[in-house]
Protein backbone atom coordinates (compact mmCIF):
# COMPACT_ATOMS: atom_id res chain seq x y z
CA UNK A 1 0.00 0.00 0.00
CA UNK A 2 3.20 2.40 0.20
CA UNK A 3 2.44 4.98 -2.34
CA UNK A 4 5.88 5.50 -3.92
CA UNK A 5 7.66 8.28 -5.38
CA UNK A 6 6.49 9.85 -8.83
CA UNK A 7 2.76 9.10 -8.24
CA UNK A 8 1.65 12.28 -6.11
CA UNK A 9 1.93 15.59 -6.66
CA UNK A 10 3.94 18.26 -5.01
CA UNK A 11 0.37 19.65 -4.05
CA UNK A 12 -0.45 16.78 -2.19
CA UNK A 13 3.26 15.46 -0.47
CA UNK A 14 4.35 19.39 0.82
CA UNK A 15 1.35 20.43 2.61
CA UNK A 16 1.56 16.53 4.42
CA UNK A 17 5.27 17.08 5.01
CA UNK A 18 4.20 20.50 6.90
CA UNK A 19 1.46 18.02 8.79
CA UNK A 20 3.92 15.24 9.57
CA UNK A 21 6.68 17.31 10.79
CA UNK A 22 5.13 18.80 13.92
CA UNK A 23 3.62 15.25 14.49
CA UNK A 24 7.31 13.33 14.31
CA UNK A 25 8.60 16.25 16.83
CA UNK A 26 5.69 15.80 19.28
CA UNK A 27 6.21 12.28 18.79
CA UNK A 28 9.97 12.30 19.32
CA UNK A 29 9.80 14.79 22.65
CA UNK A 30 7.54 11.50 24.56
CA UNK A 31 9.21 8.94 23.39
CA UNK A 32 11.56 9.03 26.40
CA UNK A 33 8.94 8.92 28.72
CA UNK A 34 6.73 6.72 27.32
CA UNK A 35 8.98 3.71 26.05
CA UNK A 36 11.38 3.19 29.02
CA UNK A 37 15.14 1.60 28.67
CA UNK A 38 13.72 -2.31 29.80
CA UNK A 39 11.02 -1.68 27.32
CA UNK A 40 13.39 -0.11 23.97
CA UNK A 41 14.15 -3.55 22.71
CA UNK A 42 11.27 -4.59 22.88
CA UNK A 43 9.92 -1.75 20.79
CA UNK A 44 12.87 -2.81 18.57
CA UNK A 45 11.60 -6.19 17.89
CA UNK A 46 8.12 -5.37 17.69
CA UNK A 47 8.96 -2.58 14.88
CA UNK A 48 10.99 -5.31 12.92
CA UNK A 49 8.12 -7.53 12.93
CA UNK A 50 6.11 -5.02 11.60
CA UNK A 51 9.30 -4.16 8.97
CA UNK A 52 9.03 -7.58 8.20
CA UNK A 53 4.98 -8.05 7.81
CA UNK A 54 5.07 -4.70 5.43
CA UNK A 55 7.58 -6.20 3.39
CA UNK A 56 5.93 -9.82 2.82
CA UNK A 57 4.05 -9.61 -0.49
CA UNK A 58 1.22 -12.14 0.23
CA UNK A 59 -0.99 -13.84 -3.04
CA UNK A 60 -4.68 -12.75 -2.71
CA UNK A 61 -7.91 -14.18 -4.55
CA UNK A 62 -8.01 -12.72 -7.98
CA UNK A 63 -4.42 -12.84 -8.52
CA UNK A 64 -3.31 -9.86 -6.44
CA UNK A 65 -0.76 -9.52 -3.66
CA UNK A 66 -0.76 -7.48 -1.02
CA UNK A 67 1.16 -6.96 2.27
CA UNK A 68 0.04 -6.44 5.78
CA UNK A 69 0.58 -2.85 7.75
CA UNK A 70 1.82 -3.62 11.29
CA UNK A 71 1.40 -0.75 12.65
CA UNK A 72 -1.92 -1.81 14.80
CA UNK A 73 0.31 -4.24 16.81
CA UNK A 74 2.50 -1.21 17.82
CA UNK A 75 0.10 1.25 18.45
CA UNK A 76 -1.76 -1.52 20.89
CA UNK A 77 1.66 -2.53 22.84
CA UNK A 78 3.41 0.81 23.12
CA UNK A 79 0.66 3.44 22.25
CA UNK A 80 0.13 5.65 19.15
CA UNK A 81 2.65 8.02 19.36
CA UNK A 82 5.25 5.53 20.01
CA UNK A 83 3.70 3.41 16.71
CA UNK A 84 3.90 6.36 14.49
CA UNK A 85 7.74 7.36 15.38
CA UNK A 86 8.88 3.82 14.86
CA UNK A 87 6.62 2.83 11.49
CA UNK A 88 7.86 6.40 10.25
CA UNK A 89 11.24 4.48 10.66
CA UNK A 90 10.15 1.41 8.89
CA UNK A 91 8.84 3.49 6.09
CA UNK A 92 11.93 5.16 5.58
CA UNK A 93 14.07 2.08 5.63
CA UNK A 94 11.53 0.40 3.33
CA UNK A 95 11.75 3.23 0.72
CA UNK A 96 16.13 3.01 1.15
CA UNK A 97 16.53 -0.56 1.54
CA UNK A 98 13.48 -2.41 -0.31
CA UNK A 99 12.76 0.57 -2.98
CA UNK A 100 8.90 0.35 -1.98
CA UNK A 101 7.46 3.58 -1.21
CA UNK A 102 10.16 6.99 -0.92
CA UNK A 103 10.60 10.13 0.28
CA UNK A 104 8.59 12.04 -1.68
CA UNK A 105 5.57 9.88 -0.48
CA UNK A 106 6.98 10.09 3.13
CA UNK A 107 4.85 12.12 4.86
CA UNK A 108 1.98 10.96 2.94
CA UNK A 109 2.36 6.96 3.71
CA UNK A 110 3.25 8.14 7.89
CA UNK A 111 0.26 10.16 7.63
CA UNK A 112 -2.15 6.89 6.51
CA UNK A 113 -0.92 4.38 7.33
CA UNK A 114 1.69 5.40 10.41
CA UNK A 115 -0.49 7.94 12.07
CA UNK A 116 -3.99 7.42 10.96
CA UNK A 117 -3.73 3.38 11.28
CA UNK A 118 -2.24 3.85 14.71
CA UNK A 119 -4.60 6.28 16.46
CA UNK A 120 -7.81 4.66 14.60
CA UNK A 121 -6.35 1.08 16.36
CA UNK A 122 -5.45 2.51 19.08
CA UNK A 123 -8.34 4.54 20.01
CA UNK A 124 -11.46 1.57 18.42
CA UNK A 125 -9.50 -1.23 21.03
CA UNK A 126 -10.12 1.38 24.14
CA UNK A 127 -13.53 1.85 22.72
CA UNK A 128 -14.42 -1.55 22.00
CA UNK A 129 -12.27 -3.73 25.12
CA UNK A 130 -15.48 -3.21 27.48
CA UNK A 131 -17.19 -5.56 25.10
CA UNK A 132 -14.49 -7.99 24.75
CA UNK A 133 -10.88 -7.72 24.85
CA UNK A 134 -9.92 -10.21 22.19
CA UNK A 135 -12.65 -8.38 19.36
CA UNK A 136 -11.60 -5.08 20.49
CA UNK A 137 -8.07 -6.25 18.86
CA UNK A 138 -9.61 -8.04 15.97
CA UNK A 139 -11.85 -5.47 14.67
CA UNK A 140 -9.64 -2.45 15.80
CA UNK A 141 -7.06 -3.78 13.71
CA UNK A 142 -9.30 -4.27 10.60
CA UNK A 143 -10.82 -1.41 11.09
CA UNK A 144 -7.34 0.62 11.05
CA UNK A 145 -6.48 -1.04 7.93
CA UNK A 146 -9.63 -0.39 5.86
CA UNK A 147 -9.02 3.15 6.97
CA UNK A 148 -5.26 3.57 5.94
CA UNK A 149 -6.13 1.89 2.74
CA UNK A 150 -9.01 4.20 2.14
CA UNK A 151 -6.79 7.30 2.93
CA UNK A 152 -4.40 5.80 0.63
CA UNK A 153 -7.25 5.60 -2.09
CA UNK A 154 -8.23 9.33 -1.64
CA UNK A 155 -4.53 10.61 -1.91
CA UNK A 156 -4.13 8.78 -5.15
CA UNK A 157 -7.70 9.36 -6.18
CA UNK A 158 -7.18 12.75 -6.05
CA UNK A 159 -4.32 13.41 -8.35
CA UNK A 160 -5.84 13.73 -11.72
CA UNK A 161 -7.78 16.26 -10.48
CA UNK A 162 -5.44 18.22 -8.70
CA UNK A 163 -2.32 17.72 -10.77
CA UNK A 164 -2.91 18.12 -14.42
CA UNK A 165 -0.36 18.82 -17.88
CA UNK A 166 -1.29 21.68 -19.89
CA UNK A 167 -3.51 19.16 -22.45
CA UNK A 168 -5.25 18.44 -19.28
CA UNK A 169 -3.70 14.61 -18.92
CA UNK A 170 -3.02 13.77 -15.31
CA UNK A 171 0.77 14.53 -14.37
CA UNK A 172 0.78 11.71 -11.64
CA UNK A 173 -1.09 9.17 -10.69
CA UNK A 174 -3.92 8.59 -13.66
CA UNK A 175 -6.36 7.07 -12.45
CA UNK A 176 -9.50 8.39 -10.18
CA UNK A 177 -11.72 7.32 -7.05
CA UNK A 178 -13.61 5.02 -9.22
CA UNK A 179 -10.34 2.89 -10.18
CA UNK A 180 -8.99 3.56 -6.52
CA UNK A 181 -11.07 3.11 -3.92
CA UNK A 182 -11.97 -0.84 -5.18
CA UNK A 183 -8.73 -1.69 -5.98
CA UNK A 184 -7.24 -0.68 -2.66
CA UNK A 185 -10.27 -1.36 -0.40
CA UNK A 186 -11.15 -5.05 -1.92
CA UNK A 187 -7.65 -6.26 -1.06
CA UNK A 188 -7.55 -4.70 2.41
CA UNK A 189 -10.62 -6.54 3.62
CA UNK A 190 -8.47 -10.02 3.20
CA UNK A 191 -5.46 -8.19 4.61
CA UNK A 192 -6.92 -6.44 7.55
CA UNK A 193 -8.70 -10.01 8.54
CA UNK A 194 -5.26 -11.56 8.18
CA UNK A 195 -3.70 -9.09 10.22
CA UNK A 196 -6.26 -8.64 13.15
CA UNK A 197 -5.45 -12.16 13.51
CA UNK A 198 -2.23 -11.76 13.53
CA UNK A 199 -1.99 -9.51 16.05
CA UNK A 200 -4.23 -10.90 18.47
CA UNK A 201 -2.08 -13.95 18.58
CA UNK A 202 0.84 -11.15 19.41
CA UNK A 203 -1.31 -8.91 21.67
CA UNK A 204 -2.06 -12.15 24.03
CA UNK A 205 1.67 -13.36 23.92
CA UNK A 206 2.56 -9.28 25.18
CA UNK A 207 -0.44 -9.23 27.40
CA UNK A 208 0.65 -12.79 29.15
CA UNK A 209 4.33 -11.47 29.58
CA UNK A 210 2.80 -8.36 30.95
CA UNK A 211 4.50 -5.94 27.97
CA UNK A 212 1.21 -4.04 28.00
CA UNK A 213 1.44 -1.76 30.69
CA UNK A 214 -2.56 -1.15 31.21
CA UNK A 215 -3.78 -4.61 30.29
CA UNK A 216 -1.11 -5.51 32.68
CA UNK A 217 -2.56 -3.63 35.51
CA UNK A 218 -5.79 -4.21 34.54
CA UNK A 219 -5.37 -8.26 35.16
CA UNK A 220 -2.63 -8.33 37.55
CA UNK B 1 -50.79 31.89 -75.25
CA UNK B 2 -47.57 29.49 -75.08
CA UNK B 3 -44.43 30.45 -75.20
CA UNK B 4 -42.37 27.76 -77.21
CA UNK B 5 -39.41 26.80 -75.87
CA UNK B 6 -36.67 25.30 -76.41
CA UNK B 7 -36.17 21.88 -75.56
CA UNK B 8 -32.77 20.45 -75.25
CA UNK B 9 -32.93 16.98 -77.21
CA UNK B 10 -32.95 14.29 -74.97
CA UNK B 11 -30.32 11.89 -75.46
CA UNK B 12 -31.21 7.88 -75.68
CA UNK B 13 -29.80 5.26 -73.67
CA UNK B 14 -26.79 3.85 -75.59
CA UNK B 15 -26.03 6.78 -77.61
CA UNK B 16 -22.57 8.11 -77.31
CA UNK B 17 -21.67 11.70 -75.50
CA UNK B 18 -20.10 14.40 -77.02
CA UNK B 19 -16.58 14.45 -77.61
CA UNK B 20 -16.27 17.51 -74.77
CA UNK B 21 -17.82 15.98 -72.16
CA UNK B 22 -15.51 12.80 -72.76
CA UNK B 23 -12.34 14.58 -73.02
CA UNK B 24 -13.41 16.40 -69.74
CA UNK B 25 -13.57 12.77 -68.08
CA UNK B 26 -10.39 11.43 -69.35
CA UNK B 27 -8.83 14.73 -68.37
CA UNK B 28 -10.00 14.23 -64.61
CA UNK B 29 -8.97 10.69 -64.63
CA UNK B 30 -5.52 11.42 -65.92
CA UNK B 31 -5.22 14.18 -63.55
CA UNK B 32 -6.33 11.86 -60.23
CA UNK B 33 -3.60 9.48 -61.84
CA UNK B 34 -1.17 11.69 -61.47
CA UNK B 35 -1.61 13.09 -58.17
CA UNK B 36 0.99 11.99 -55.34
CA UNK B 37 -0.25 8.56 -53.39
CA UNK B 38 0.12 10.48 -50.60
CA UNK B 39 -2.91 13.17 -51.43
CA UNK B 40 -5.17 10.43 -53.52
CA UNK B 41 -5.37 8.43 -49.88
CA UNK B 42 -5.38 11.35 -46.94
CA UNK B 43 -6.91 9.60 -44.90
CA UNK B 44 -5.49 6.47 -44.87
CA UNK B 45 -2.81 5.64 -42.01
CA UNK B 46 0.28 4.53 -43.88
CA UNK B 47 2.99 2.65 -42.25
CA UNK B 48 6.32 0.40 -42.30
CA UNK B 49 7.91 -1.67 -40.28
CA UNK B 50 11.52 -1.87 -39.29
CA UNK B 51 13.93 -3.49 -37.16
CA UNK B 52 15.81 -0.82 -34.84
CA UNK B 53 17.26 -0.15 -31.35
CA UNK B 54 14.91 0.72 -28.16
CA UNK B 55 15.56 0.96 -24.60
CA UNK B 56 13.47 -1.87 -23.27
CA UNK B 57 12.61 -1.69 -19.07
CA UNK B 58 11.89 -3.92 -18.11
CA UNK B 59 9.67 -4.73 -14.61
CA UNK B 60 8.62 -6.71 -11.93
CA UNK B 61 7.34 -7.17 -8.52
CA UNK B 62 9.82 -8.50 -5.68
CA UNK B 63 7.85 -12.12 -5.54
CA UNK B 64 8.26 -12.48 -9.11
CA UNK B 65 5.34 -11.23 -10.67
CA UNK B 66 5.17 -8.64 -12.82
CA UNK B 67 2.80 -5.65 -13.91
CA UNK B 68 1.25 -6.67 -16.93
CA UNK B 69 -0.69 -4.32 -19.63
CA UNK B 70 -0.71 -1.67 -16.75
CA UNK B 71 -0.06 2.08 -17.66
CA UNK B 72 2.99 3.64 -18.18
CA UNK B 73 4.36 7.11 -19.84
CA UNK B 74 7.73 8.23 -20.67
CA UNK B 75 8.61 11.51 -19.75
CA UNK B 76 11.61 12.70 -21.93
CA UNK B 77 14.49 15.39 -20.37
CA UNK B 78 12.99 18.62 -19.33
CA UNK B 79 9.49 17.70 -21.03
CA UNK B 80 6.57 18.25 -19.31
CA UNK B 81 4.43 16.23 -21.96
CA UNK B 82 4.51 12.81 -22.23
CA UNK B 83 6.90 11.48 -25.11
CA UNK B 84 4.88 8.33 -25.07
CA UNK B 85 2.42 6.60 -23.02
CA UNK B 86 1.31 2.60 -23.00
CA UNK B 87 0.86 -0.04 -21.47
CA UNK B 88 3.41 -2.69 -20.24
CA UNK B 89 2.98 -5.78 -22.45
CA UNK B 90 2.16 -9.68 -21.80
CA UNK B 91 6.13 -9.86 -20.79
CA UNK B 92 6.38 -7.10 -17.80
CA UNK B 93 8.20 -5.44 -20.71
CA UNK B 94 8.51 -1.78 -22.60
CA UNK B 95 10.10 -0.39 -24.75
CA UNK B 96 11.02 3.46 -26.07
CA UNK B 97 13.20 5.02 -28.79
CA UNK B 98 14.76 8.69 -27.36
CA UNK B 99 15.50 10.76 -29.71
CA UNK B 100 18.24 12.95 -27.55
CA UNK B 101 20.62 12.42 -24.58
CA UNK B 102 19.63 13.10 -21.70
CA UNK B 103 18.10 12.40 -18.36
CA UNK B 104 14.13 10.01 -19.49
CA UNK B 105 11.69 8.84 -16.85
CA UNK B 106 9.63 5.71 -17.16
CA UNK B 107 6.72 6.63 -14.95
CA UNK B 108 4.81 3.08 -13.97
CA UNK B 109 1.42 3.31 -12.31
CA UNK B 110 -1.16 0.29 -11.26
CA UNK B 111 -4.36 0.52 -10.40
CA UNK B 112 -3.53 0.02 -6.74
CA UNK B 113 -1.38 2.58 -5.65
CA UNK B 114 1.83 0.37 -6.71
CA UNK B 115 4.67 1.62 -9.01
CA UNK B 116 7.60 3.32 -9.81
CA UNK B 117 9.18 6.36 -11.18
CA UNK B 118 12.97 5.69 -12.71
CA UNK B 119 15.53 7.28 -14.51
CA UNK B 120 16.97 5.92 -17.63
CA UNK B 121 20.03 7.89 -18.74
CA UNK B 122 20.62 8.48 -22.09
CA UNK B 123 24.17 9.52 -23.82
CA UNK B 124 24.80 11.04 -26.76
CA UNK B 125 24.83 8.22 -28.98
CA UNK B 126 21.61 6.81 -27.69
CA UNK B 127 23.04 4.34 -25.56
CA UNK B 128 22.17 4.03 -21.73
CA UNK B 129 24.44 4.87 -19.54
CA UNK B 130 22.77 4.80 -16.43
CA UNK B 131 18.87 3.21 -15.15
CA UNK B 132 17.19 0.45 -13.62
CA UNK B 133 17.16 -0.01 -9.81
CA UNK B 134 17.24 -3.57 -8.89
CA UNK B 135 17.16 -7.30 -8.98
CA UNK B 136 20.38 -6.85 -6.73
CA UNK B 137 20.68 -8.00 -3.74
CA UNK B 138 17.79 -9.98 -3.62
CA UNK B 139 14.47 -9.42 -1.53
CA UNK B 140 15.99 -11.96 1.46
CA UNK B 141 19.22 -10.26 1.59
CA UNK B 142 17.43 -6.93 1.69
CA UNK B 143 14.76 -7.85 4.58
CA UNK B 144 17.69 -8.98 6.21
CA UNK B 145 19.77 -5.72 5.84
CA UNK B 146 16.61 -4.04 7.03
CA UNK B 147 16.13 -5.78 9.99
CA UNK B 148 19.98 -5.13 10.70
CA UNK B 149 19.54 -1.22 9.97
CA UNK B 150 16.51 -0.81 12.65
CA UNK B 151 18.17 -3.13 15.11
CA UNK B 152 21.01 -1.06 14.81
CA UNK B 153 18.62 2.48 15.10
CA UNK B 154 17.19 1.34 18.46
CA UNK B 155 20.80 -0.17 19.87
CA UNK B 156 22.36 3.46 19.00
CA UNK B 157 19.44 4.68 21.08
CA UNK B 158 19.81 2.22 23.76
CA UNK B 159 23.67 3.09 23.81
CA UNK B 160 23.12 6.76 24.12
CA UNK B 161 20.38 6.60 27.16
CA UNK B 162 22.92 4.37 28.86
CA UNK B 163 25.56 6.77 28.46
CA UNK B 164 23.59 9.76 29.39
CA UNK B 165 22.36 7.96 32.37
CA UNK B 166 25.88 7.46 33.57
CA UNK B 167 26.93 11.33 32.42
CA UNK B 168 23.81 12.95 33.09
CA UNK B 169 23.91 16.77 31.33
CA UNK B 170 25.05 19.34 33.43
Amino acid sequence: MHIPDGLISPQTYLPALVVAVPLWWWAARGLAHQVGDEALPRLAVFTALAFVLSSLMLPLPGGTSGHAIGVGLLALVFGPWVAFLAYTLVLILQALVMGAGGLTALPVNALAMGFIGAWTAYLLFHLLRPVHADFAVLAAVFVAVLFSALLVALVLGLQPLIAQGPDGSPRFFPFGWSVTLPAILLPHLFIGAAEAALTLLVWRHARRRCWIPSACGREA
Amino acid sequence: MTVPTMRRPQRRRGEARSWPQLRLMAGLAGLLLLLPGSNALGHALLHDAAVAEAVVVRFHFPDGDKPYFDAYRVMAPDATRPFQSGRINARGEMSFRPDRPGAWRVVVATEDGHGVEMQVEVGPEGVVTAGGGDANPAQAARLTAGIGYLLGVFGIIALWRGRRARHPPA
